[in-house]
């Protein structure tokens, strides 16, 4: 098939690596929708391409992944009309191909192409070049008789996975209803609590708080999801301020909680942090006379320091480095100094703050001076 | 710290207590501690039951996911706030999430200089599946903005901008207001927005465009192209790959833009 030109613009980009169409291999491909078709374009050989109107698709439907298998999408046709311009292939038994997405992408793809089939752009907007359509009184009706055994079977297979789905669904709904039943039990006692109903000693309300993290309930009191303060925040921070000593120093003493949650997840590998956890066990640090502290800037930027870091004392060094060139703005100084960007924007931030520093506010970016009102009367 | 008291007296005062709340109908909190409890290990096992029918189908159903983290919404529930919690340790969507957490962080941090830190949810969604190889679990846009909505308490300026149908991706504490935002709305069109554009659209002045623009600047969100014909063009990366990763020809690139 040669390429046709088509009206209305591309819809969607994604990766495929192959077609199986009629049994034999296309390798490493694009695959592209528009409104009108389904087009493959060879990664390698841009000349090559093929492309199938959606009018020609009777049905899609979704292949799972497996092992050393990727998740395809096949897709039934309807019989090449006789007037079909001349194509990879002049005939071919199987009436479906078979997209084989190497590189995912296929669930979004798959929900586009769905989106596609049901509004049936193609005839609502007519194409310029003379495409060949099925168009006829019903678009595209007429079917031999395998591709209708074929629908069949498809059908029961879609029935047969609904079923399990809703199977599935069920099940959820009544377990939902449960856990219903303990965020009602966990308000009204959060209530009695906080009017101090009965006696409730500390080590109770600990328990409390730890039934809330192990449902994910939001602590009704401080409104904190699975609230500070618990066993579990206690022990790993603890842990956290042994797996982070090293990589503190090796850092100049402070670094970012993006960048912790990073290093602490793929250190971990399983039963990973969630931002949360990492949040509420960071602010315990302090409070357990850990030798490291959360520690939050003006702009809401989060850091873990070393209690031994003097954020101020380093203040005076970063004067010392602006001051020998001059002006710097915070990608240079982060260069300079071998820090990542953001905190070394709040540093000089801080620096300003503390009247070490001026700031030259312009459309090239932000510039920091060494503070001259000051210095120079 | 005070003990509940023990020995006679304290038995008579509690007695009393007691005797008194249930005279007005109410429970004692350590009563529903109590009754809690046993309700919570009820519904682990129910929960256990549940995971060993239709823990797969977490993992491979976007659907599903949807749908459950929609349910655990509506009740009060956050199946994502700790990796302690019941639903992720057996159902195993913790996990799931938070990792794609780090994949998303470290797409964001890899392009920023490329974007100044803002990146359409297509894009980012993209490189998140190329760098998960392709033994990996499949993952929607809609994983990728439940992940990235669990990352805000990093407290490092994720944000998630909803422009024309579909999201930009904020991954530096830059400010934007309203103001840019609607601005990144109209640029998303053609991935660049001029001044004219911005009066002609939203009827603002001049100088409150010119400012807007200005911000992006300095922001790095927007780069500044006066070689383009008529007036300076402001471009946005971010939207960049929208419109040029289709590798389209020169032929078709001339009949799709207007």
């Amino acid at each position: 098939m040669d390429r046709f030109l088509w009206t209305s613009g591309l819809l969607e980009i994604n990766e495929t690596l192959v077609i199986q169409q009629r049994g034999i291999k296309f390798d490493a491909g694009t695959l592209l929708l528009s409104t009108h078709r389904l087009i493959w374009r060879d990664q390698k050989n841009h000349e090559c391409c093929m492309a199938i109107p959606l009018s020609q698709i009777v049905f899609i439907e979704e292949q799972a992944a497996g092992i050393g298998k990727s998740a395809k999408i096949v897709v039934h046709l309807h019989p090449a009309p006789p007037n079909k311009e001349p194509g990879p292939f002049q005939s071919s038994k199987n009436s479906y191909i078979k997209l084989s997405f190497k590189e995912h992408g296929q669930i979004e793809f798959y929900r586009r192409l769905s989106e596609e089939m049901t509004q049936r752009r193609w005839e609502n907007m007519p194409v310029s070049q003379s495409l060949q359509t099925n168009r006829g009184p019903q678009p595209g009706r007429i079917r031999a008789v395998g591709i209708v055994g074929i629908e069949r079977k498809l059908e029961e297979k879609r029935k047969e996975t609904d079923k399990n789905i809703s199977e599935a669904f069920e099940d959820l709904s009544k377990l939902m209803v449960k856990a219903k039943e303990m965020v009602e039990l966990s308000k009204s006692i959060a209530n009695k609590i906080k009017d101090k109903q009965g006696d409730i000693t500390e080590d109770e309300t600990i328990r409390f708080k730890s039934y809330l993290l192990s449902m994910g309930i939001a602590n009704p009191v401080t409104r904190e999801t699975c609230g500070s303060g618990t066993q579990y925040h206690m022990q790993l921070a603890k842990q956290l301020a042994g797996m982070l000593q090293v990589p503190l120093e090796e850092r100049g003493g402070i670094m970012s909680l993006t960048e912790v949650y990073c290093l602490v997840n793929r250190a971990r590998g399983m039963e990973l942090l969630s931002p949360e956890d990492l949040v509420n066990a960071c602010k315990m640090l302090e409070a357990l006379k850990l030798p490291l502290r959360l520690r939050v800037f003006d702009s809401g930027v989060m850091v873990i320091e070393l209690q031994s870091h003097k954020e101020e004392e380093m203040v005076a060094s970063a004067l010392e480095t602006v001051s020998e060139k001059g002006s710097l703005t915070s990608e240079e100084f982060a260069k300079l100094v071998g820090m990542s960007v953001l905190l070394a924007k709040e540093r000089l931030l801080l620096a300003e703050k503390m009247g070490h520093l001026c700031r030259d506010d312009s459309v090239e970016g932000l510039r920091f001076y060494p503070n001259l009102f000051m210095t120079q009367s | 710290m005070h003990r509940r008291g023990v020995g006679a007296g304290a038995i008579a005062k509690k007695k009393l207590a007691e005797a008194k709340y249930k005279e007005r109908g109410t429970v004692l909190a350590e009563d529903q501690l109590a009754q809690m409890s046993k309700q919570l290990d009820m519904f682990k096992s129910n929960l256990e039951e549940f995971a060993s029918k239709h823990k797969q189908e977490i993992r491979k159903n976007p659907e599903f996911r949807v749908q459950f983290q929609d349910m655990c919404a509506t009740i009060g529930v956050d199946p994502l706030a700790s990796g302690k919690g019941f639903w992720s340790e057996m159902l195993g969507v913790g996990d799931f999430y938070y990792e794609l957490g780090v994949q998303i962080i470290e797409v964001c941090l890899a392009l920023k200089h490329r974007n100044g830190g803002l990146i359409t949810l297509e894009e980012l969604h993209q490189q998140v599946l190329k760098g998960r190889g392709k033994f990996a679990q499949d993952v929607s846009q809609d994983d990728l903005i439940r992940a990235i909505k669990k990352l805000k308490a990093l407290g490092t300026g994720f944000g998630i901008i909803p422009v024309g149908g579909t999201y930009l991706i904020q991954s530096v504490p830059a400010e934007l207001n309203m103001d840019h935002t609607v601005v990144l709305q109209l640029a998303e069109k053609n991935g660049y927005v001029t001044v004219s554009d911005i009066k002609a659209s939203l009827k603002w002045e001049t100088e409150r465009a010119r400012q807007v623009l200005e911000h992006l600047l300095k922001e790095g969100l927007a780069w500044l192209d006066l070689q383009a014909p008529g007036e300076a063009r402001y471009w946005l990366p971010a939207l960049f790959t929208d419109l040029y990763s289709q590798e389209i020809t020169a032929e078709e690139a001339r009949e799709a833009l207007p």
